[in-house]
């Protein structure tokens, strides 16, 4: 038995293969605009935000835009998750946006893989942050080069429930309160609410700032400057031991809460109501003031033989080390973060400004968030904070998770804190040394 | 394979006919296939190559790839804890969901095949969570049902007088809830068996009871039978896709796959490797690895259409 | 057949009114409401004020606000259908594309007999297996050299090129389930493969084909990873780019435009399911098939 295919099949299998030659016809415009790519007279910007930090951008570019006619930027902006595996495929392939926002702690593994353009020959001449927080300018450089430009500023807080707290006629948390007083105080608020499922503060084991600030306290960093281990096994089980007696007591959440706190803003404890207290960065109260019915207070940790909040850059912005153009972004950067009329398109959305000029211009514009923030940093400024810890070195993230998975292994009884913290250590050095 | 029905008729005596209609017979063959050869050797052959070849490299993403020779898969069988973790996730996870969504696929597709009022609105609904994926709002169903207040305890404190953990994020139980979660998802199976239902000509079912068959003989005689391969479609892609389950993680974790690597499930691993850790490397050599699983796995599943699956085309 | 109606409903003898069907349908409507929880809950958030989403999980909004609907169509700095329109083109065509190329190639599958079959088959296969992670950036690079990126190209034109397998392998199983004879008869009539494609499996496999164009186009809408790699000017986003716009983790989000958003959004999808879901009842057995 045989199939011939005759001529007409043939034309009509040409037809078939070419149809999205009808696809011109449409005139849908992603169908026919050009291909992205590094040209001169074009600039893209890459950033992570939602749609507040998306407005007041585009605003200060085309503010930036009207002095230079024949310029023409593109933006490209997704939320935080997508953001990072977009931007590693674009890098990876060759295009890169020109100017690129960056997270502090990614800023090394981008800077150390030669994926951006250090900014020292344009500084000051095109960028000026010389009135900046020092040490938060630093914080931009890696090997000493200057990479990042910080945008705002920011430090590791707690954030309370304060309807809850004063419900309950319980004082706020104040800045000299020490760990013990902490702890009595998740207890209390534990007791006095009394609510199935409600505790007085989220599980600071599971986050890796928080441990960074015990060890800051202690006077040591999580990784020192040649990218090994800052801490050592007593440092972590100390930690771990404390946050243990803490849950032991119910002043903070049971390991199964704590194990649904993603780290983001909507699955936070604070947020879905099972505790009153969190950690996090200060700029990020705008965020969680939005989705909260409470008023959200800010506070210092509790207080520790050394300084252990410090002050560091929120986001900075990069230039790519494939940008066409680096002086024009380079100019863009400036305008967004030091031109007082770009900073006030932005204003502290992106958290405080380090410089002081600009912080001034800002101050009678802030909303409460803002004020918030800008007193907390100011405060912090005048207690000394601790000294910028070394840039997180490759295998950082790895650790993170560790860190994550030891916390989880002690709330849920696999392992008791001494255990957990000789794994966490051993393991943690064995990452670092292979990266 | 079972594809061994053919058109070419292969008597002994008849070589050279057979050649001649093997020439004859080749030319439409690939006309036919022609857009997918093209689109195959186009957009998949060359990624995927380049991927096999990344598995022998060192490649952090941003610097050009060095050759490591066959590192990575030591590395993963002689001293990666969190690949035999993600192992033990991925097959616990096979293994349960697989059989168990399949077959509620097939239950509830049989009961909205016909026979009730209705039963338009209903597929959709049924069809409904499979349409949402892995969004927020499901992640709060599961919080709703298996959390901590969640249904389920309420249930167990009301009945008796129990104070249940919470299952969600608990990592002893953790696993399951997702699970039912994929059990939950079953729009797509359902469909599929629907179509599978319809394509069984109703003149049989008319016969048999005529001929005084039972609902049950007719069951494991017509419908069973006639419904074969597309039960094997379903479990082969089905086991696929389980294997290479992604976003149900990010219910309970957000994708960091605790709590203590409960629900580390084999591609979220392959994930952070790529893109969290920047080891594309070590990604793509775990990415081959498990191709090779599942096409052993599927090969199996072909081996043993032999014995249940009969097809209409089938020359017996 | 007498049972089933010209449009393929039932007839109305043919439904079961006793009180017989009663428990059936209370079943079906206790399992409805668990399949529907999670879009009631979306609706309810969608015209909840923001900082009762999270902290109150429950169904009936104390307050109700339609503020979302209005910031959400336009919060993003354009016209929310515009997104809707640039999703419709993509997933329009994914279906169109999906359907004839899948079509072929499963015919050459399941009826043809060429050399390498085998081979083919199994290469086909094997693209289902690989985990997409690890071919985004060589893929990304080789849209970039062709200068697709930015475009819809990238989405759409591999769908003509049947690069969903997945699609491919069902249709084959549909096709081996349509009696051989039919096809033998018509050769003896002188048809060439094309005329079976055209005239017999195709009209005899409406139920697959519908099926498959439910996926292809609930998928292609669905899809993000694609659409966040490839589309990067904002008037170019398709619907769930735009919906991940609203929200960030680490920042303010819009999650009440999200909702309302994210509700719209299963309307055109619901649609499409509706539409197509008509021909997989339809099926085979309308069409009087004897053996």
């Amino acid at each position: 038995m045989g199939m011939k295919a005759s001529r007409r099949d043939v034309l009509r299998f040409g037809a078939l293969i070419a149809s999205p030659a009808i696809l011109k016809l449409t005139g849908a415009g992603a169908l026919s605009s050009p291909a992205a790519a590094a040209e001169p007279g074009r600039l893209r910007i890459a950033w992570w935000g939602g749609t507040d930090r998306a407005r007041r951008t585009q605003a200060a570019i085309d503010a930036f835009k009207l002095g230079r006619s024949g310029l023409e930027i593109a933006p490209e902006t997704v939320g935080w998750d997508a953001y990072w595996t977009k931007l590693a495929t674009q890098v990876a392939g060759g295009n890169a946006p020109d100017i690129i926002q960056m997270d502090y702690r990614y800023l090394p593994e981008y800077a150390r893989r030669g994926a951006l353009r250090a900014l020292d020959d344009l500084v000051p001449s095109v960028i000026d942050p010389s009135d900046y927080v020092p040490s938060v300018l630093e914080a931009g450089k890696i090997d000493g080069k200057l990479y990042g430009i910080p945008m705002g500023m920011n430090s590791d807080v707690l954030l309370y429930d304060k309807t809850m707290l004063e419900k309950l006629g319980l004082a706020a948390p104040n800045p000299e309160m020490s760990w013990a007083e902490f702890a009595t105080l998740g207890e209390n608020i534990t007791k006095k609410a009394n609510r199935r499922g409600y505790f007085g503060s989220a599980d600071p084991s599971v986050m890796e700032p928080e441990l960074e600030y015990w060890v800051l306290t202690r006077g040591r960093t999580l990784y020192d400057k040649d990218g090994r281990l800052g801490f050592t096994r007593d440092d972590a089980e100390s930690w771990l031991a404390l946050c243990a007696e803490m849950r032991g007591r119910g002043a903070i959440v049971p390991a199964d809460l704590a194990a649904t706190d993603k780290i983001t803003i909507d699955s936070d404890l604070l947020t879905t109501g099972r505790a009153a207290i969190t950690f996090t960065n200060s700029n990020q109260i705008v965020g969680y003031q939005a989705v909260s019915k409470s008023k959200v207070g800010m506070a210092f940790h509790p207080k520790g033989e050394k300084p252990g909040e410090y002050l560091k850059p929120s986001m900075m912005l990069c230039v790519s080390a494939t940008a066409a153009d680096p002086k024009t972004a380079a100019a863009l950067i400036d305008f967004m973060v030091l031109k007082p009329e770009g900073a006030k398109l932005l204003g502290v959305e992106r958290g405080v400004s380090p410089s002081e000029k600009i912080r001034a211009l800002l101050a009678p514009e802030l909303d409460e968030g803002g004020q918030m923030q800008v007193e907390h940093l100011s405060q912090l400024s005048k207690r000394g904070p601790a000294p910028l810890p070394p840039a997180p070195p490759k295998g950082a993230a790895e650790v993170t998770a560790l860190i994550r998975q030891a916390a989880e292994k002690v709330g849920f009884k696999q392992l008791t804190p001494q255990q957990a913290a000789e794994q966490l250590v051993s393991e943690a050095e064995r990452i670092l040394s292979k990266a | 394979m079972a594809h061994s029905a053919s058109l070419a008729v292969s008597a002994p005596g008849r070589v050279a006919r057979r050649r001649w209609d093997g020439v004859r017979n080749a030319l439409p063959g690939y006309l036919f296939l022609a857009p997918w050869l093209a689109g195959f050797v186009l957009f998949t052959l060359g990624p995927t190559l380049v991927s096999l070849y990344l598995s022998f490299t060192d490649f952090d993403l941003l610097r050009a790839p060095q050759w490591v020779g066959a590192a990575n898969y030591q590395r993963m069988f002689s001293s990666d804890p969190k690949f035999w973790a993600s192992v033990s996730v991925t097959l616990t996870y096979v293994v349960l969901s697989v059989p168990l969504k399949l077959a509620f696929a097939l239950a509830v597709a049989m009961v909205l095949d016909r026979g009730i009022r209705g039963l338009s609105i209903y597929r959709a609904i049924f069809y409904l969570p499979s349409l949402l994926g892995g969004s927020v709002a499901v992640a709060i169903l599961w919080k709703q049902v298996f959390g901590y207040e969640g249904l389920v305890n309420e249930f167990l404190w009301f009945a008796f007088g129990i104070n249940g953990p919470s299952w969600i994020s608990n990592p002893a139980t953790s696993l399951y809830t997702l699970v039912l979660l994929s059990v939950w998802q079953f729009g797509s199976p359902m469909i599929i068996f629907l179509a599978g239902l319809r394509q069984i000509p109703r003149d049989l079912y008319e016969a048999a009871s005529i001929d005084g068959a039972t609902r049950r003989q007719q069951l494991t005689r017509i419908t069973l039978p006639l419904l074969a391969p597309v039960i094997f479609f379903n479990l082969v892609l089905q086991t696929i896709e389980a294997f290479k389950a992604f976003t149900p993680a990010f219910i309970i974790s957000g994708g960091t796959g605790g709590p203590v690597d409960s629900t580390l499930f084999y591609t979220l691993y392959l994930y952070q490797q790529g893109f969290a850790y920047f080891r594309m490397g070590y990604a793509s050599a775990l990415a081959w690895v498990l191709l090779l699983t599942i096409a052993a796995f599927t090969a199996l599943t072909f081996f043993s259409q032999r014995f249940w699956v009969y097809y209409e085309d089938d020359q017996r | 057949m007498k049972t089933i109606s010209a449009d393929g409903r039932l007839a109305p003898e043919a439904i079961d009114r006793s009180w017989r069907a009663l428990p059936k349908h209370i079943a079906l409507a206790l399992a409805s409401l668990a399949m529907l929880y999670p879009l009631l809950w979306m609706l309810s958030s969608s015209f909840k004020p923001e900082d009762e989403i999270f902290s109150d999980l429950s169904l009936w909004p104390k307050a109700v606000t339609l503020a979302s609907y209005v910031e959400g169509w336009y919060g993003l700095g354009i016209n929310f259908g515009r997104f809707f329109l640039n999703s419709l083109i993509v997933s329009g065509l994914a279906v169109v594309g999906n359907l004839a190329a899948c079509s072929l190639a499963a015919f050459a599958f399941a009826r043809l007999e060429f050399p390498l079959r085998k081979f083919w088959f199994a290469a086909m296969l094997g693209t289902l297996m690989l985990p997409y992670h690890v071919t985004l950036i060589p893929q990304y690079v080789l849209f970039q050299k062709l200068g697709w990126l930015n475009t819809f190209w990238p989405l759409v034109v591999p769908k003509f090129m049947a690069v969903d397998a997945f699609f491919i392998f069902l249709m084959v199983q549909f096709f081996r389930g349509i009696p051989r004879e039919l096809d033998e008869a018509a050769v003896i009539d002188g048809c060439g493969p094309w005329r079976i494609y055209w005239s017999i499996m195709l009209p005899l496999s409406k139920p697959v084909l519908a099926a498959a164009a439910i996926f292809s186009f609930i998928w292609t809408w669905d899809d993000f990873f694609g659409p966040l790699l490839y589309l990067t000017d904002v008037a170019n986003y398709t619907v769930p780019l735009a919906l991940r716009g609203f929200v960030d983790a680490t920042s303010r989000s819009a999650w009440g435009p999200l909702f309302a958003m994210s509700v719209l959004s299963l309307v055109p999808v619901f649609a499409a399911f509706l539409m197509f879901q008509r021909h997989i009842i339809e099926g085979i057995a309308a069409s009087g098939l004897k053996r």
